[in-house]
């Protein structure tokens, strides 16, 4: 009895694992090499955050409480266990599936079997002499990775330039009630949906045929200059795009801006003032510096969320007319290979865009530890 | 003496220069607000139009304001669909039952384990956490062929309802910030409701969750508006007529670019997808705007 006390804690985990790995080999009704692959996934996994925390407890140099009295992990985990399950199902095992379609040569024998290829990355012939092209060598998938990373680079930058000048003419603002409905206004972009504004949007560039007396054609007009094909010319197309989403992602950095602006003390400013410094002085010595922090958090949030770019109702519901205009982005070539049901090539663009998402948080990590004042 | 000095200073910052800041300020906002608000005039706009107006606006382009009010695109938008699933209000109920189903059940579960997590000290917490947040660098994107496919093989829920609510339970960020939020609750208040003889689940349910409530109400918000606007799930994982949320019947049924005539009845449907939001964002609008920036400065 007391051996069944001590290893308690173990044996409910142990139990828990045993019951997915049931449940999965149920459901997904998988043989034994994909099983052990799956394992050796999420081995690595528990085991690399394993090894990061030892690292950093070593560094830290945690003191462990001697008296530290722990509850019961069984009763603990019956309250997170139905959260855990649902985000295995929905969160882990997808992320699994995709790795498995990216690699696993035998797509045409739906679940079962698994044998381990490159092919669906660089191409090469099947075991039955077919050739398959890899999704690197496929000519729209560079492109769209491309697009993606550009639109990143130029839309960020852009909307964060405007987000602080609104945001610090909001903050300058004294009347509270004025302050709240430039607030009001300024969020509308985040609650409505993305798909009625881009419609309105594609109306506003112009679409078909209709393209040079749009809105925006008629307006560039009296400055004279020329009418753009904005949404089919493929040097302007992914300038809309960026049009489009800096207006859509305007309001979270502007909120958070504001947010951290007000919250700056202003005991602060009188000081600086006592100290004999001017305006733009105390903007360079004390706001800027004051929002590093913020301004770090939004760049990697506006980077995770940019690399997202999803253009499709600017484009017709139609990821072949966006790939023609030469606005094809990641998400839309792995949303356009789901629906074709090509999932090899689908496994691969996420695992790509996977990569690029996680590179650009940890290069945002690593900056956001360098600034830290 | 101190107040003199305040007074000369305050008329030496009455200068110039801050005339000219007040004007940059204004100008910026003004700008800004324009920018913003352009597409909505202009989706109005066009759903005002009659269909000779914008037929005939090849050369010129489309008036900038409409002469005759067509009230009857938002009628011919309403019924667009309705033959097959019932039209824009079919839509409404599927994204109300999507977003506010969804959020409920997420929420249940989310304030189980965000309490666990917040009160209870057992072995492997930490590393449970972490690998709980791990999910949380992850772009939905990526695993959207994944859960597709899990969808269609494992539970064969593809065009069913639960189909469209499941995969926005499993919610990372909701778990964190109500973890948080059960953590801000003094110990002390723990101690007296336990000298008191209050258990465990009725300390849960009775006092712990009732004082966070401002926060599970604007996570709710916050999660109710993300899966309202979203499409990339709904339009694959569902099909069938009945099961089109909001955006997808916006998309799939009523825009088509290719129908010149019809640009004002689009705009018209989607003038009326965005109503609700607009609505509840107007009725929660500090709780949604505190939420979006407390997610923010604390991340």
């Amino acid at each position: 009895m007391e051996l069944f006390n001590k290893y308690k804690g173990k044996l409910a985990i142990a139990t828990v694992i045993v019951i997915y790995i049931l449940v999965v080999f149920k459901i997904l009704k998988m043989n034994t090499t994909t099983f052990i692959i799956m394992c050796v996934t999420y081995f690595a996994l528990v085991i690399t955050q394993l090894i990061l925390a030892i690292i950093k407890g070593r560094k830290k140099k945690k003191v462990i409480d001697p008296t530290r009295k722990f509850d019961s992990t069984i009763k603990s985990l019956i309250w997170i266990i139905p959260a855990v399950i649902i985000l295995i199902l929905f969160t882990y095992t997808p992320l699994f599936v995709v790795f498995k379609n990216a690699f696993n040569d035998n797509i045409s024998r739906p679940a079962d079997g698994f044998s381990f290829t490159w092919r669906h990355f660089f191409g090469g012939n099947r075991p039955d002499g077919s050739f398959y092209q890899g999704t690197f060598k496929d000519s729209e998938f560079w492109p769209a990775v491309n697009n993606s990373i550009w639109y990143t680079f130029v839309s960020v930058p852009i909307g964060l330039i405007f987000a602080i000048f609104i945001s610090a003419a909001i903050t300058a603002i004294t009347p509270k009630r004025v302050r709240g409905f430039f607030q009001t206004l300024f969020f509308l972009p985040y609650v409505t949906s993305a798909i009625a504004v881009s419609m309105a949007f594609a109306y506003i560039f112009g679409t078909g045929e209709m393209w040079q007396a749009s809105i925006l054609n008629n307006l560039l007009g009296t400055f004279g200059l020329g009418p753009i094909d904005w949404l089919g010319d493929s040097t302007w197309s992914m300038i809309s795009v960026v049009i489009f989403g800096v207006w859509k992602s305007l309001p979270f950095s502007i909120v958070i801006l504001t947010a951290s602006m007000l919250s700056i003390d202003p005991d602060q400013y009188k000081a600086s003032a006592i100290d004999g410094a001017g305006r733009f002085k105390t903007l360079r010595k004390i706001t800027i510096p004051l929002l590093y922090p913020t301004l770090i958090y939004l760049l990697t949030i506006s980077f995770m969320s940019a690399m997202k770019v999803f253009p499709l109702a600017l484009f017709g519901n139609n990821p072949t007319n966006a790939a023609l205009s030469g606005a094809n982005t990641i998400v839309l070539y792995i949303y356009a290979a789901t629906t074709a049901g090509f999932k090899a090539r689908a496994g691969v663009s996420s695992i790509v865009l996977l990569m690029i998402v996680l590179v650009m948080t940890k290069f945002n990590r690593y900056l956001r530890k360098k600034v830290r004042y | 003496m101190a107040k003199t000095v305040k007074v000369t200073e305050m008329v030496k910052s009455n200068t110039r220069a801050d005339l000219v800041l007040k004007i940059f300020k204004y100008t910026t906002l003004l700008i800004g607000a324009v920018i913003i608000m352009f597409p909505f005039y202009w989706m109005i706009n066009i759903s005002f139009l009659t269909n000779q107006e914008i037929i005939s606006a090849g050369q010129k382009g489309l008036p900038m304001l409409p002469t005759n009010w067509q009230w009857n695109n938002y009628s011919d938008a309403w019924n667009q669909g309705a033959s097959v699933s019932g039209g824009f209000f079919a839509a409404f109920k599927a994204s109300v039952i999507v977003s506010f189903g969804s959020t409920f059940i997420k929420l249940f579960f989310a304030m189980f384990a965000a309490y666990s997590f917040a009160r209870f000290d057992f072995k492997f917490k930490e590393p449970l956490f972490t690998l709980l947040l791990v999910t949380m660098m992850l772009p939905g994107q990526a695993l959207l062929a994944g859960q597709f496919q899990v969808l269609v093989n494992v539970f064969d829920w593809q065009n069913t309802m639960q189909g469209l609510i499941m995969p926005w339970v499993a919610s990372v960020f909701t778990i964190f910030m109500l973890r948080n939020a059960y953590e801000g609750i003094p110990k002390s208040v723990y101690k007296a409701a336990e000298v008191d003889g209050c258990g465990k689940i009725k300390f849960f349910w009775k006092i712990a969750t009732p004082m966070i409530m401002p926060t599970v109400i604007t996570s709710a918000l916050l999660s109710i508006i993300g899966s309202w606007n979203a499409y990339l799930w709904p339009s694959l994982a569902a099909s069938l007529p009945e099961l089109r949320t909001l955006p997808v019947w916006l998309l799939n049924v009523v825009y088509d670019p290719s129908v010149l005539g019809s640009q004002n009845m689009q705009m018209a449907g989607a003038t009326m997808t965005l109503i609700p939001m607009i609505l509840l964002f107007l009725i929660f609008k500090r709780k949604i705007m505190a939420g979006v920036s407390r997610s923010g400065t604390k991340g």
